[in-house]
């Protein structure tokens, strides 16, 4: 059975989404929010671990979220591991905030939302959290949107040209801007596209992988947002081959996750 | 699962996209790739140049027997179209079952001023229109004002966004019986089975939004959703089946 029809029927490949959140959003009807809930769903669809941070950290108080994710992390071992979130209208916090999470187990990166934080991904506030992770070869998500912006392809270039040793995901691939985001990756060994929101767009996986390689596209859902069902058939319905389908579920997700938790233990 | 899809298009448009389905033959291809027996179809044209020309497009569909035809309509006020009796001529000819409409785009408010007489008489015949979000005037204010003002229409909105939109159609599904949602962008975790469990299956259709959207997702869910096998198969084909053999031109 091919790995498609294997996903319709409750079989299929391991499966590691790199972008979730957890907890309610105000504009959105999120029926499986609750942690225990997610848990459950990841069962249901085959998922065997995801990377959250909590809207509470993107969009109340981030010392909150962060909090949260932690404490996900350590009720949920190797199903749930954690992103600290860092606020750049705080920037008396970031240091307390990285110091305090970056190093507990099962933390194995940090999230930025600059277009939610209203705040350029080039700018000061953030360059304490490029530094540390450049030192460190630290995993960084990134919400980036379109070209222009806080945080469009073209900052994010300038980004990935200053700070090489960062593992970068390009969270939803600069949606929109497609191009640029798949020469980012090309361009750059430590950049990834990551396929929460672009991932509906009927032919851009097949362009990701031609262009940049299978193992440059990570697996992401913002779950609760969006179904991991719904995104795995999305790969899975792909004209790509099977082994890029399990690069893109599972094989580059892992690579990155392990790099991190080696350094951790 | 027989699937029949509501919502797929084909065409060249204005804007290249990532992956194209130019002809009726690359469409067939790809719904084979899919598993998905049936379509009810429209021409890009239609929405991106013209109604007109997009509707004369539409003859590249005659040999295409899994392929079903739409007509995009607009109102007649500016007499580029047909008017309303040679309309519904046409589609009773035809043999169309389905209408489509772009009302942004296309510049004209689908309201009672603009289209009484058109959404009457789609009304009177049961003729679904199938609509994507996008394309009304304020958005859902627009779509509860339709339905407000012609609630026997038989509405089909797609292209309904990813982002749980709950809040805004469930009121419409529970007060307008002829009130229909494509599962085109119905992405939210949980809420297939939320909706089905609350509102039941039958007023949800299979869309894939090709070649926009890849339909491989909304299989995917539906096939895995933890909903009864009747409500799965109504949503991927029966549903459909039985709207457009209500239609009574």
């Amino acid at each position: 059975m091919n790995l498609r029809d294997a996903f319709l029927t409750g079989g299929g490949c391991p499966v590691i989404d790199a972008h979730a959140h957890m907890g309610p959003f105000r504009s959105i009807y999120l029926p499986e929010a609750g942690r225990d809930s997610m848990v459950a769903g990841m069962e249901r669809a085959g998922v065997e671990a995801i990377i959250v941070s909590p809207h509470d950290a993107l969009f109340g108080d981030t010392r909150e979220g962060n909090a949260q994710m932690l404490e996900a992390v350590q009720a949920c071992p190797g199903r749930i591991y954690g992103y600290c979130t860092i606020h750049p209208g705080y920037p008396r916090e970031t240091a307390g905030q990285l110091d305090t999470y970056l190093h507990q187990a099962g933390v194995v990166g940090v999230k930025i939302h600059p277009a939610s934080h209203e705040y350029p991904v080039d700018g000061p506030n953030y360059a304490p959290v490029m530094e540390r992770l450049e030192a460190e070869g630290g995993l960084l998500l990134s919400h980036t949107w379109g070209s222009e912006g806080t945080c469009g392809a073209r900052k994010m270039r300038a980004i990935a040209e200053k700070y090489p040793n960062i593992r970068l995901l390009l969270g939803h691939s600069c949606y929109g801007a497609w191009a640029e985001a798949i020469a980012l990756a090309k361009d750059f060994p430590n950049v990834h596209l990551e396929l929460t929101a672009a991932a509906h767009v009927y032919g851009l996986i097949e362009w990701m992988c031609r262009e940049a390689g299978s193992r440059k596209v990570v697996f992401g859902t913002d779950y609760p947002w969006f179904d991991p069902a719904v995104y795995i058939g999305f790969v899975t319905f792909a004209h790509i081959d099977e082994e890029a389908m399990r690069n893109i579920l599972y094989t580059n997700a892992r690579g990155l996750l392990d790099e991190q938790l080696a350094k951790r233990k | 699962m027989r699937i029949f899809d509501c919502d797929a298009a084909f065409g060249r448009g204005t804007t290249p996209l990532p992956g194209e389905l130019e002809t009726a033959d690359e469409l067939v291809a790809e719904l084979d790739h899919c598993g998905i027996e049936q379509a009810l179809v429209w021409h890009r044209d239609a929405r991106e140049r013209s109604a007109g020309q997009g509707n004369a497009r539409m003859a590249a569909l005659k040999g295409h027997l899994r392929l079903h035809r739409s007509c995009t309509v607009m109102p007649y006020t500016s007499r580029e179209t047909f008017t309303e009796a040679e309309l519904f001529e046409y589609l009773q000819m035809e043999d169309i079952r389905a209408v489509r409409a772009f009302p942004l785009t296309h510049c004209y408010l689908l309201d009672t001023i603009s289209c009484g007489d058109l959404l009457g008489l789609l009304s009177a015949y049961r003729v679904p229109l199938f609509v994507p979000l996008g394309e009304f005037h304020n958005q859902w204010q627009g779509v509860y004002n339709l339905m407000r003002d012609f609630p026997h229409l038989t509405l089909v909105l797609t292209e309904t966004g990813c982002w749980g939109q709950d809040r805004y159609f469930r009121p419409l599904i529970r007060n307008f019986p002829r009130f229909f949602l494509s599962t085109n962008r119905f992405e939210t975790a949980g809420q297939l089975k939320s909706f089905v469990n609350d509102l039941g299956y039958e007023r949800l259709l299979f869309g894939s939004g090709l070649p926009f959207n890849n339909p491989g997702g909304y299989i995917t869910l539906l096939a895995r959703a933890d909903i009864s096998d009747e409500a799965r198969q109504a949503i991927a084909y029966d549903n459909l089946v039985y709207l457009l053999g209500e239609v009574a031109l």
